[in-house]
């Protein structure tokens, strides 16, 4: 199962900001999305998600997701936003049960009022329920949020068909602990048979829990495959505009990037 | 929910109770029960005068709330209210609009409209002015409330003007009509007005509870209901409509009363929370025992004299919002 996008292209009036992109999601892994600002990640996950008018197509499962309705949709896949404007004075669980708004997401009805304490606590806040959600700091919120996404795809597989995460920039707010809590959360729903879509900053994230990355520089992809085939030297220096020392962690053999030794290359620093 | 219910209904009997001719509890309850030995002049004061007052209150004084959280919701700011956003004026605009000229239109035209030409007029009034509200105060999702505000202020300057106008030509059995129904007040109330604008209210109210889950996720914001597999576009569409729907049959019959619409929302969420699931029902609830209890003050306070009613509301509501526009100065950060 895969989700599958084909020729996207996206206009913001006069502006180009994709052009025939094309990307594929493998249901069971995590797939990056990488790229400097401006470069069309955020958009390109917007166009997959439906929130903004593109053209091509984009299928979930075998599906077009422009001829799936909202509801079916809302049970495949879930989206977090990189950060969430709140109306009102809602509390934490309160805010958390939104996710349920599509219906019962494991399928199982028993366990609809346990599901947002389980999602909390998965995303370390445990006992936050009765607090309000304005008074939360931002990365508090963001966790906060993720759980109300989890809670609405909460079983990765359901009736054989895998269900998809979306998320843009889920670690930017974050402390390093919790960046690694919420990777390690999004890694073991892909574990667990879901597939999981990412708009990433930190390159060493990306290449620590990533078994996919696209590279996006204005609005094209750059390279695509595995983190070793798209994290080196020479398509990175040419999307980011510095060179960066690149070796393999000892731990795990994946890419290891030295901010240490990054310069920036000779275009960047004349303009 | 069960002590707004009981409320209600306290306050209903308070009312019936209250006012002009001297008619005690028991016989305002013999003259509803029908019991014999009520007089002829109390079943007529509880039955045709007092009653459909009540009734009238109830129903405007729950649509306007209901109006009122249904706005704040769709616009996602507690700020957002009818009589303030120009909704209100908008709908006045069209029920003067049916007052002056529904009676030079054709004759057939106003068989078929019967006493329902002016409520539909002012839901017409009403929706127009919502509709340009909302596509001129949000962009992408997001409603700007400095632009609401200040599209509201233009729109009911616009419409006030377009219904000054009208009242030039307006002859003079017209202009009474319109000077009484300017004031905002539940005194007029009769049966035959009170059944002009229960069918539109009644629907809104028994609709509204619908829309609560799609309003709870838009507090997520627009794209993210939409995640969550509400159809956006389609549930602003209905929320707009019972809006004007509800304020346009409400101020058909009692004209402007302000205030109700943000008051009763903002106590509640106070109280009970945002979820619009209880949030509805019991604005519904607490407008209607706000509005009864505002026409009792309106009509002791000058006794004999009545006092229009919208200027108790707006006593009450003016100060109240300004209370709530300290509280909140995050909200109207230009």
């Amino acid at each position: 199962m895969e989700l599958i996008a084909r020729n996207i292209s996206v206009r913001f009036g006069a502006a180009q900001i994709l052009q025939n992109v094309d990307f594929t999601a493998k249901a069971g892994s995590f797939s990056a999305i990488i790229g400097p600002n401006g470069s069309g990640k955020t958009t390109l996950l917007r166009a997959m998600t439906g929130e903004i008018g593109h053209s091509g197509r984009v299928s979930i499962n075998g599906q077009d997701t422009r001829e799936t309705d909202a509801d079916t949709l809302a049970r495949q896949r879930a989206v977090l936003a990189q950060s969430t404007q709140l109306a009102f004075p809602f509390t934490v669980l309160e805010v958390v049960r939104l996710g349920l708004t599509a219906g019962v997401a494991t399928g199982d009805p028993t366990d609809t009022a346990d599901l947002p304490f389980k999602a909390l606590a998965r995303v370390g806040l445990e006992g936050f329920e009765g607090r309000f959600y304005a008074e939360l700091s931002g990365g508090e919120k963001q966790r906060v949020q993720l759980a109300r996404v989890l809670v609405q795809i909460w079983l990765p597989v359901l009736n054989a068909q895998p269900r998809w995460l979306f998320l843009d920039e889920p670690v930017s707010s974050l402390d390093i602990g919790h960046q690694l809590l919420v990777m390690q959360i999004a890694a073991d729903y892909a574990k667990a048979g879901g597939g999981v879509i990412s708009v990433m900053h930190d390159l060493n994230l990306t290449a620590m829990f990533a078994q996919n990355v696209m590279l996006l520089a204005d609005g094209n992809c750059l390279a695509s495959g595995k983190p070793s085939e798209v994290l080196t030297n020479a398509t990175l220096s040419t999307a980011y505009g510095c060179s960066l020392a690149i070796k393999t962690a000892p731990t795990d053999g994946a890419p290891w990037l030295l901010p240490h030794a990054a310069r920036l290359t000779e275009h960047r620093t004349t303009s | 929910m069960l002590t707004f219910c009981l409320t209600a209904l306290l306050v209903l009997a308070m009312l019936l109770s209250l006012g002009w001719g001297a008619v005690s509890d028991t016989e305002v309850i013999g003259a509803l029960l029908a019991v014999d030995g009520v007089s002829v002049r109390d079943r007529t004061i509880v039955w045709d005068i007092r009653l459909p007052r009540v009734l009238t209150g109830v129903l405007v004084g729950a649509a306007l709330a209901v109006s009122g959280a249904i706005m704040q919701g769709l616009f996602r700011n507690p700020l957002a209210d009818p009589g303030l956003v120009g909704v209100s004026a908008g709908a006045g605009f069209g029920a003067v609009l049916a007052i002056v000229l529904g009676a030079s239109a054709p004759f057939w035209f106003q068989a078929m409209m019967g006493y329902y030409l002016v409520p539909l007029a002012a839901f017409f009034g009403g929706w127009i002015t919502t509709l340009l509200l909302y596509s001129v105060a949000t962009r992408n999702g997001r409603t700007s409330v400095a632009t609401m505000l200040l599209a509201g202020i233009a729109l009911a300057a616009l419409t006030g003007a377009l219904t000054g106008i009208l009242v030039y030509y307006a002859t003079d059995d017209e202009l009474r009509d319109l000077t009484f129904w300017g004031l905002g007040s539940v005194a007029g109330a009769n049966w035959q007005k009170f059944w002009s604008a229960a069918p539109l209210i009644i629907i809104c109210l028994i609709a509204a509870p619908f829309l609560a889950r799609s309003l709870n996720a838009l507090a997520l914001g627009e794209a993210a209901a939409g995640h969550l597999g509400i159809r956006v576009q389609a549930m602003k569409r209905i929320a707009i409509l019972t809006v004007a729907c509800s304020v346009g049959a409400a101020v058909a019959v009692t004209g402007g009363i302000g205030f109700v619409g943000i008051v009763v929302p903002h106590l509640l969420r106070l109280v009970q929370g945002p979820d619009h699931n209880r949030l509805l029902i019991n604005s519904a609830l607490l407008g209607a025992v706000m509005l009864l209890l505002a026409d009792a003050i309106s009509r002791t306070v000058i006794a004999p004299a009545e006092m229009p009613i919208g200027i108790i509301t707006a006593v009450i509501g003016g100060p109240f919002f300004l209370w709530i526009l300290m509280r909140n100065r995050s909200l109207v950060d230009l």
